[in-house]
């Protein structure tokens, strides 16, 4: 398989084990460098340290929410410029408009789309 | 069961709904990978299962989708993005998806009223193309093999209106108080044996409705009198949505 992933820090925040599973396999067979929480308030202190080149946030997360990570992501200096996708399984329209007005890059679903389109999205926003 | 107990049903169905979608995305993205190779090459006959399960989990996954858009446009919480689209790209494009599957039964697609430059109309373009899209799905599911559809977009005073027109099975006297009704299949489709949700005229006739359109349908021979059998399914669109939409 390509390596289109090769040198880019791609870090995911995810606490469904067996999806995070297959995410980690798709990425690393592209040559992402791979960082992971299966948290949010692991996942913003990760982002924070790590500046990713890209971050992919689940929405409903232990403790913080998705939302809650976008937003301390977003506020900081240090990392507001980091692309955000976030993922979920809500397609609600509301959380689609909240999570652009703070500061999203993309809304992708679960269910609608496949690991490789995952890889393309990433590969567009960075 | 009373009113509360549907109600409370109802929520926990939601609820479900949610949830069943992370195992459902798990099962799709697993079976891509298998499909796409990523775990190596697949025999024929592990290949063709793979992409049977994929695609039956894939109508899961659909089936979820409306029963959650339905929800949203009966009780609220359904957000339009509203642009300035060419109402002819919608249709078009439309119609270059679904040319395959209309080819598969030889059926023809026919244009017609589809001239000049195209109106532009304020609409939420991914919601209307569905709406669209459900209509023109119909039309050519319950069409028999080597029949017609026709298509017309006429530009009225404030409002375009779309109809689509097919040579298919008709719409029983019996039904056609209850076609657009959440979960309602029709004694003609169940007949001929087509698959559906029941809930995709439900969502496309409530979403017209939020842009402030109407959608309606005729049968040919009973409210046209008309020889051929089928129907004709129409909706209008607001050339300008102000002060339209609920």
């Amino acid at each position: 398989m390509d390596e289109k992933l090769k040198g880019k820090k791609i870090m995911w925040v995810e606490d469904d084990q067996f999806l995070s599973g297959i995410i980690a396999q798709k990425l690393a067979a592209h040559g992402g460098t791979l960082l992971h929480a299966s948290n949010g308030e692991d996942g913003l202190a990760m982002a924070q340290k790590e500046k990713p080149d890209v971050l992919i946030l689940d929405i409903l997360l232990p403790g913080m929410s998705g939302f809650d990570v976008l937003e301390g992501v977003k506020t900081n200096p240090s990392t507001k410029d980091i692309p955000v996708i976030m993922f979920s399984n809500l397609g609600d329209p509301a959380d689609m408009k909240k999570a652009k007005e703070l500061g999203a890059t993309k809304f992708l679903m679960k269910a609608t789309i496949i690991p490789e389109e995952l890889v393309s999205e990433i590969l567009s926003v960075l | 069961m009373n009113k509360d107990h549907l109600n409370r049903v109802d929520a926990d169905f939601l609820v479900v709904a949610h949830q069943i979608q992370a195992p459902l995305s798990a099962v799709k993205w697993t079976l891509s990978m298998l499909v796409n190779g990523d775990e190596g090459a697949l025999t024929e006959g592990q290949l063709t299962l793979a992409k049977k399960a994929f695609s039956s989990n894939d109508r899961a996954i659909h089936l979820i989708e409306e029963v959650l858009s339905a929800n949203r446009l009966q009780y609220g919480g359904e957000i339009l993005s509203f642009s300035w689209i060419p109402i002819f790209d919608i249709i078009q494009n439309t119609i270059s998806e679904l040319s395959n599957t209309a080819k598969e039964k030889d059926i023809k697609i026919i244009i017609s009223d589809f001239k000049g430059e195209s109106p532009l109309v304020e609409v939420d373009r991914e919601k209307i193309r569905d709406a669209f899209e459900n209509v023109l799905e119909n039309a050519i599911k319950y069409t028999p093999q080597g029949g017609k559809v026709t298509i017309s977009v006429v530009r009225e005073e404030s409002d375009v209106l779309i109809s689509v027109e097919d040579t298919g099975i008709g719409i029983t006297e019996d039904d056609e108080y209850k076609i657009f009704n959440k979960f309602f299949r029709g004694s003609n489709a169940k007949l001929n044996g087509t698959s559906g949700t029941g809930l995709g005229l439900f969502i496309a006739r409530g979403v017209v409705e939020k842009h402030g359109g109407k959608m309606w349908f005729e049968d040919k021979k009973r409210d046209l009198h008309m020889d051929e059998s089928g129907v004709r399914f129409s909706f209008t669109v607001p050339l300008n949505r102000q002060g339209k939409v609920l």
